[in-house]
């Protein structure tokens, strides 16, 4: 066999699988609602990474102040070592909820975009790895400057006050602005922006054969 | 695509969009012209709609959406921004590239925000799916949509393919 024809069917073999752009957008646009519905029904399993970072961080991060979080689904509960006095008079600890799930929702959209790619199997799978890794990451840091902002900026002086109390440098205006920061960070940008940076980043060699097909 | 640009312009646009005077002098009266537009398509067919700010309402049931940070579909355009400025390409393409992505980015955001108003007059769960999850992945699906057909479009890529195909070369994109 001729050197020609044994480097062709080399290449052949190594040779990616071609989608064109028409054909992975449809493949992700159909892709997309059964991965949100698969990603809703087992949302208490994805967002448990996520919650259980934010309790080991936040003690470490408040100590005195964050006892830790709790997870009820999809909701988490962020419990305080900090006191509230309720209009009857009763005085409790302080806790507040707030929904994991509005920081992950670039997981679906990963998973959609992954399952349209013309990978491997095993492929896909490293893809799902990854993603799943930097989605916990953004949705960790949601839910961590969600509650550091509820705490510090939402909750009013009788609770801040009780925070300084036990951290005074938390009433510095560095941590104000970088928690308010952080939150908008975390909220508007790292939710949506991460599943497509994470893709165009990992697939820029599919980027340009759908830009070419 | 250089993968470090589009990190360094995504990290400068962001910071740069969370200042003070950007959201006074910008995102503001950006988000503020939106509503206004979105409110006046509603008007064309529901004359049960009006706006006020950044509030559209029902005259009929009282159901208000308030478009705030995060509805206006900046960061999509800022997703964009990084992405083409990323791109080999020269700067008259990626004027081009960059004008028609936002225009279809908030062509995509005025849909987003006119399907939510009538949402939650119908179903309240539904309104809450779509507007924390749905919507958001679409938008920054149309990001990516909007940019393979930007790459495809590029007359100088075109170009450098031909021009590879005849040198024999396996070069692809021309550069700026």
């Amino acid at each position: 066999m001729h050197e020609a024809q044994l480097r062709q069917m080399l290449e052949n073999e190594q040779a990616e699988p071609d989608i064109s752009a028409k054909q992975f957008l449809l493949k992700t646009l159909l892709w997309l609602p059964v991965c949100f519905i698969g990603w809703y029904l087992l949302a208490a399993l994805f967002s448990f990474p996520a919650i259980r970072l934010s309790d080991l961080l936040l003690p470490l991060i408040m100590p005195g102040v964050m006892e830790g979080v709790e997870q009820q689904g999809y909701m988490v509960d962020i419990i305080t070592q900090l006191n509230i006095q309720a209009s009857n008079g009763q005085i409790g600890q302080f806790a507040f909820g707030m929904n994991a799930l509005k920081y992950g929702y670039g997981f679906p959209l990963i998973l959609a975009m992954m399952l349209a790619t013309p990978y491997s199997f095993y492929n896909k799978l490293d893809d799902m790895t990854y993603g799943l890794i930097v989605v916990v990451l953004a949705q960790t840091w949601g839910i961590m400057f969600e509650a550091l902002s509820s705490l510090m900026l939402k909750t009013g002086t009788d609770i801040t006050n009780q925070v300084t109390n036990i951290l005074p440098w938390t009433q510095s205006d560095f941590f104000l602005n970088f928690v308010a920061l952080g939150y908008q960070l975390g909220f508007l940008i790292l939710p949506a922006v991460v599943p497509i940076a994470f893709w165009i980043m990992r697939h820029k060699g599919l980027l340009e054969r759908l830009a070419r097909q | 695509m250089n993968r470090k640009v589009f990190i360094l312009v995504l990290l400068a646009l962001f910071t740069l969009e969370l200042l003070g005077p950007v959201q006074d002098w910008f995102v503001q009266p950006f988000t503020q012209g939106l509503a206004t537009v979105s409110a006046w398509l509603v008007q064309l067919f529901d004359s049960s709609a009006t706006s006020e700010g950044i509030v559209i309402r029902s005259l009929e049931n009282g159901a208000a959406v308030a478009i705030q940070p995060g509805c206006n579909g900046i960061e999509a355009m800022i997703c964009l921004t990084a992405a083409v400025l990323a791109y080999p390409s020269t700067w008259y393409e990626r004027g081009i590239g960059l004008i028609a992505g936002y225009v279809a980015i908030q062509v995509m955001n005025l849909i987003r925000i006119i399907s939510l108003f009538y949402l939650l007059q119908w179903n309240e769960t539904w309104f809450e799916w779509f507007h924390l999850y749905v919507w958001q992945a679409l938008i920054f699906l149309d990001v990516l949509i909007v940019f393979v057909l930007w790459i495809r479009w590029l007359p100088s890529r075109k170009q450098g393919d031909t021009d590879s195909d005849n040198d024999n070369t396996d070069t692809g994109v021309a550069h700026a």
